[in-house]
């Protein structure tokens, strides 16, 4: 029987037998990532037990956490990193380059065949480009370093078709809130999300990416996009090269009912305190005031994030005594900002832009929250305490909704700033792929 | 005798050790052990005592800094109505072990003296006498449990005495 859904296929192939969802299976993987703050806690087991790394150039490690650390206890912790990798002579050590998924989803040797671990939960925003991407422990990945392959239960997929035209201020990231409200935070509990875009304009990679990144506040194991003709463009250009695209990209899912979205009805959504999945539409949060607004995090931060960003502030001044801050996502997306003159617009705007890292999305590195204070963030969570003290409060949106909201210093829809010539700019970024 | 700290539904990673107490040194990062919680409701634990939680208990981080912080807390045990997936297998990896039970956070007093038999995968109430039966996680993951933790499973190493 074939397989009926993508993650199926993708491991029957991998490992030349037939796998069933609900399965538990021992697969190879092709990459596997561990960042400063995840690699820090295994490196004195894995010296101790004496192990040895399974093939150097599978590994990825990036210093993006602590980046560059401001504490002498996360410097330290980064130094071991660094030692550790040059121990083990990794090539794939990515000094102050972005955030781990990014530097991933940039990486050629990601393909919509993959398989890629990483000792972190939003590994999943690797699915962008169609394989297999999931997040574990420290554990698991310091046995993953020396043997090269770890189990899974093979996940149920659950099919999402996108159709539909976006209003030009909705972005992926509202998606992933639709997505959020429908399933909560455990409604896709052990599950894939298989994506499959039939939208009018299709969203770009970086849309997919911040969607997919997302799937674990759901719970969900992992994340992917039916590769389709986005993706060869993509793949494309990232490559230089003619992209292997797997045939018969959609399957007939034939265990369960699909979930069905008409963007047209998706309108700018947020996720108020204390969880992801408190979502509401922005018109209800609309108000609250603001002390900080944060663009940034592999949930946001990239060039269509700052293209948008930049649209909205350009010749605009963000609100007076709001801590307003941008982190490129990565080096590769900065330097695109600024050939595209985005940073300079936010500069002018007054946004205080951050070297590519996690910066404040993690709670542990420059950004975070005062006592008392509400922030508006493109990030990841937005978990009680996790950008600042326990009486801080995180709301979290799209790039659209808090450059407005950065304007205006109070949750603000997008569309009550949004102007025509917003649109054009974004247009027009677009055909330049800023998204790609 | 052992207690329970009961807990409710969605009880994140960042409840249960605040990313500002990441650290690498357990000591160290027993410092955040349920650092997240009304202070109140964390000083009930005590060394031994077992965590009870609702829905998707440790969603949210993968960094295993609140597994140095239970382990240097001494969990003895956790049990929750469903696990996120990442803290599910962290735990098990870490050789703590972790069993379902749907209804047991909503029914158990706060503080509740029990005993929990992990070859049996039941719950003694001192009170009542009373003995539950839990849902063990299945054989696989049994087989790292009994092991001592996934690096001893994997032969990666010998003792149980794992420090990660
Ligand atoms: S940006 Fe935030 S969610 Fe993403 S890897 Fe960094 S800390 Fe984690």
């Amino acid at each position: 029987m074939a397989a009926s859904t993508r993650l199926e296929a993708l491991l029957t192939q991998r490992l030349g037998r037939s796998v069933r969802a609900g399965e538990v299976v021992e697969a190879p993987v092709d990459l596997v990532m561990a960042h400063d703050a995840t690699l820090a806690l295994l490196i004195a087991d894995f010296e101790r037990l004496g192990l040895s790394v399974w093939d150097r150039e599978r590994v990825v490690v990036t210093c993006d956490h602590f980046t560059p650390p401001a504490r002498i206890d996360w410097a330290n912790l980064q130094k071991s990193v660094i030692a550790f990798t040059a121990r083990h002579s990794l090539p794939g050590l990515r000094m102050y380059e972005g955030i781990c998924h990014q530097l991933l989803l940039e990486d050629p040797r990601v393909t919509p065949q993959s398989l890629v671990v990483g000792a972190d939960s939003h590994t999943t925003l690797v699915g962008a480009v169609g394989g297999f991407a999931t997040g574990l422990g420290a554990t698991d990945i310091l046995a993953c370093l020396a043997r090269g392959r770890t189990w899974f239960r093979v996940p149920e997929s659950i099919p999402i078709i996108l159709t539909g035209t976006r209003k030009p201020w909705v972005m992926g990231r509202d998606l992933a809130l639709t997505l959020l409200a429908h399933f909560g935070e455990e409604g896709a509990s052990y599950q894939a999300l298989e994506l499959v875009d039939h939208t009018e304009d299709t969203l770009s990679m970086d849309s997919r990416a911040a969607i997919c990144c997302m799937a674990p506040e759901m719970g969900a194991k992992a994340a992917l996009f039916i590769p389709d003709a986005v993706t060869s463009a993509f793949l494309a250009e990232r490559d230089h090269a003619d992209p292997l695209i797997p045939d018969s990209p959609l399957y007939p899912y034939t265990n369960g009912e699909s979930l069905q979205i008409d963007v047209d009805t998706v309108d700018s959504l947020i996720a108020q305190p204390h969880s992801p999945a408190n979502i509401v539409p922005v018109r209800q949060a609309a108000g609250v005031r603001l002390d900080q607004v944060y663009l940034g995090s592999c949930a946001g931060g990239r060039l269509e994030d700052l293209a948008m960003a930049a649209a909205i502030l350009r010749g605009r001044r963000v609100a007076r005594g709001l801590k307003a801050i941008a982190v490129p996502s990565s080096v590769t997306v900065m330097r695109a900002a600024m050939a595209r003159g985005y940073v300079q617009a936010l500069l002018d705007a007054g946004v205080c832009i951050s070297n590519p890292s996690c910066g404040a999305c993690g709670g542990i590195d420059k950004g975070v929250l005062a006592h008392g204070d509400v922030a508006l963030t493109t990030t990841t969570r937005n978990f009680q305490g996790r950008l600042g003290p326990p009486d801080s409060a995180v709301y979290l949106a799209s790039t659209a909704t808090c450059a407005a909201s950065a304007l205006t210093g109070y949750i603000t829809p997008p569309d009550m700033v949004w102007e025509e010539a917003i649109t054009r700019e974004v247009d027009h970024d677009a055909r330049l792929g800023a998204g790609r | 005798m052992t207690h329970a700290l009961v807990l409710g539904d969605n009880i994140n990673t960042d409840l249960l050790h605040p990313p500002r107490f990441f650290a690498a040194d357990p000591e160290a990062a027993a410092q955040g052990f349920l650092a997240g919680l009304p202070p109140e409701l964390a000083r009930q634990f005590s060394p031994g005592d077992i965590l009870v939680g609702g829905r998707n208990f440790g969603c949210g981080s993968s960094r295993e800094a609140y597994i140095r912080a239970f382990r240097a807390a001494g969990v003895a045990c956790v049990i929750a109505h469903s696990f996120s997936r990442i803290f599910y297998r962290n735990i098990i990896n870490a050789g703590i072990p972790a069993a379902c039970h749907p209804t047991l956070y909503q029914q158990l007093p706060q503080g509740a003296a029990v005993q929990f038999d992990r070859t049996a995968w039941t719950l003694q109430r001192q009170e009542t006498g009373q003995v539950i039966a839990l849902e063990a996680p299945e054989a696989h993951l049994r087989g790292i449990l009994d092991a001592g933790g996934l690096l001893a499973y994997l032969g990666l190493e010998t003792s149980h005495a794992l420090r990660c």
